[in-house]
């Protein structure tokens, strides 16, 4: 069973992921293709305010006279580099300290421990705010700083993973016969305990964009003239009087991305967690599969 | 392949010498410390089956969990062919470590669901300092020598049945051409039929490579069936240690004589009258043991000095160890023809 062939069923298995990898799919490729996609440069003034929908303006105008087209592929590349640094960090820092607390355990468990529950008992925006202040307002710093809120929650969750893990039966076989530690952690629990966090993070994948929107919007993240959702979400907002349709592009591209990401999640959760057996992986959606065989082949004729 | 089959120059002496052994737990909450073992001696021979038996938490995975190095040993002595396992630490424990190899009781839980057979098979030897040149090969013969073929090493754990996957762990056990092999409740979670086959693979594997091993389960017939000799535990500590025919024959201990009388009948119909069991009640709290004796509360044959004096494992004629202060009167019946 390879990881690709994993995937490649997984995907065509099921109607929702694959709908939801497509778009982000199709997201990505017009993100990393902005300047071709668009005939225009996203900070430019190159019509009237508020032109309407039009051949030459797809999606109209903004309250600048920038292209919102161009605005909204160049914004999708903001959006979505933000979103995979703030869960990067969130998984680059939350993973080792879950690792180490979980599997040392005692006073450095109780001690990271403590220390993630400070994080956890501010309220994330405020708390991605505060980071933001202190480090300076930009996407770099509001990305570092959702990534660090998003930390504590994937810090949690895989201790939590190696705590079950470590008790695991091929753990103390893997003890008995004389495997290091850093074997163990590397080959036996990182690998057995990492997929609630792979879930989790596609899932903070949705939340980062909104907090990237959020962080823009009150203007902590990307600065002018540079475009991103949250960006253009306020300025839109700002002129909903004379341009009512204006908050839909960015709005409902938040909309979908985060929706999307969320599917991606839930249909990861759906295949990964019951068993790591392909079996379960076909027919997700009828859902009415049979109970898993503990023998599909038989036993051996020398069992019986 | 050292350690194996060097018949010709044996030091003389058991293999195995556990003595006095204590395990203890702390009870989380209350400032208690449960003892799972409380001084527990016996020895195991050079290609001998060691059979160990007793109720659920009697002790018994714990002193095999010891020997493994996987339970903290508040005290006593466990000694491998001179080497103090009880004292090795860091790097000498790790070295050490492969010469006692152990078949856990969940055969889908010992094997890692992320590696296929032959990685699983593989993972001692690569762990040793000096992985041998020919693993491939290794693996491969370990495979067949369990009763399995080739086409099993790669395969992940779960298409494998669960008689199949005990077998990966005895091969994977063998890989490091263990002196002593620790089989923990080994083929208790398997159907009857599989357990046939595994024990069977056991005595002949025991018997090809000559390896003593230490055989745990709450199953007598089992034990008796596959061990030379066996030790009977109760609350953490032993209650007789004979030969397996003079255990089941001709018990010494009263526990013993009750836990034979709880066989079940090979075939029930054809028996005259039903035995009435001859053991009641549940097993007392090893964190708050009975004074004395630790069977006394159970036992049929209580007396008075049971509650004040603890009895030890001495020697009885027939050329047991019974730890019951009255063994030379009382006269047990032991399993029926």
């Amino acid at each position: 069973m390879s990881g690709g062939g994993v995937l490649r069923n997984w995907l065509l298995s099921d109607g929702r992921s694959r709908l939801a990898a497509s778009f982000l799919l199709a997201v990505a490729i017009l993100a990393i293709a902005a300047p071709l996609v668009a005939r225009y440069s996203p900070t430019a003034q190159n019509a009237m305010p508020f032109t309407g929908i039009s051949w030459d303006h797809w999606l109209g105008t903004d309250d600048l006279g920038r292209d919102v087209w161009a605005r909204l592929v160049y914004g999708a590349r903001a959006s979505l580099l933000a979103a995979f640094i703030a869960v990067g960090i969130a998984v680059g820092i939350g993973v080792p300290i879950g690792l180490v607390a979980g599997f040392r355990g005692g006073w450095v468990d109780a001690v990271l421990m403590r220390i993630v529950d400070t994080f956890l008992s501010f309220p994330g925006i405020i708390l991605a705010i505060a980071i933001t202040a202190v480090l300076g307002s930009g996407l770099m710093n509001a990305m570092v700083a959702v990534g660090i809120v998003f930390s504590p929650s994937i810090a949690r969750l895989m201790r939590g993973q190696v705590l079950v893990t470590r008790e695991r039966g091929y753990v103390e076989a893997a003890v008995s016969f004389g495997s290091p530690s850093w074997w163990i952690v590397v080959r036996h629990i990182v690998p057995n305990a990492i997929q609630p966090v792979v879930i989790q993070a596609t899932f903070m994948l949705g939340l980062a964009v909104l907090a990237e929107a959020s962080l823009s919007f009150v203007g902590l993240g990307v600065q002018y003239p540079n475009p991103s959702f949250g960006v253009m979400l306020r300025s839109a907002a700002q002129f909903t009087s004379l341009n009512p349709g204006g908050v839909y592009p960015p709005g409902l591209a938040i909309a979908l991305l985060v929706l999307a990401f969320n599917a991606l999640g839930d249909s990861l959760r759906d295949v990964l967690s019951p068993a790591t057996s392909t079996r379960r992986r076909i027919g997700r959606r009828a859902n009415r599969r049979p109970a898993p065989n503990p023998e599909p082949n038989g036993a051996s004729p020398r069992d019986n | 392949m050292t350690g194996l089959l060097q018949d010709g120059a044996m030091p003389a002496g058991p293999l195995l010498s556990v003595d006095a052994l204590c395990v203890q737990f702390d009870l989380p909450g209350a400032k208690a410390t449960l003892k799972a073992v409380d001084g527990v001696s016996f020895e195991i021979g050079r290609g001998e089956i060691f059979g160990l038996i007793g109720e659920s938490g009697s002790g018994k995975s714990s002193v095999a969990r010891a020997i493994m190095r996987l339970a903290p040993i508040a005290a006593g002595a466990i000694t491998l062919a001179g080497t103090r396992l009880d004292q090795l630490q860091g790097r000498e424990l790790r070295r050490h470590r492969r010469r006692v190899q152990m078949v856990f009781q969940d055969s889908s839980d010992s094997l890692d669901p992320r590696m296929t057979v032959r990685q699983a098979i593989a993972e001692p030897l690569r762990m040793q300092d000096a992985p041998p040149a020919d693993a491939g090969g290794l693996v491969a013969s370990l495979i067949q020598r369990v009763g399995l073929d080739e086409s099993h090493l790669d395969r992940k754990p779960h298409t494998l049945s669960g008689g199949q996957k005990q077998r990966v762990n005895i091969a994977r056990a063998l890989a490091l051409s263990p002196e002593l092999l620790v089989c923990d409740e080994a083929v208790s979670a398997l159907d009857v039929s599989v357990q046939a086959g595994i024990i069977n693979l056991l005595l002949s594997l025991q018997q090809e490579l000559g390896i003593s091993v230490l055989f745990i389960s709450h199953d007598l017939g089992v034990v008796a069936h596959l061990a030379d000799r066996v030790g009977v535990m109760y609350l953490g500590r032993l209650a007789e240690v004979a030969s397996a025919e003079a255990l089941t024959s001709r018990p010494r201990h009263p526990y013993t004589e009750a836990l034979l009388a709880a066989e079940p009948e090979p075939r029930p119909s054809t028996h005259r009258a039903a035995r009435p069991p001859l053991i009641a009640g549940e097993v007392p709290s090893a964190a708050n043991p009975p004074s004395g004796c630790r069977f006394r509360t159970r036992c049929r044959y209580v007396r008075e000095r049971c509650a004040a004096e603890q009895p030890p494992l001495r020697p009885v004629d027939g050329g047991g160890l019974v730890a019951c202060h009255f063994a030379e009167e009382l006269v047990l019946e032991g399993r029926r023809a």
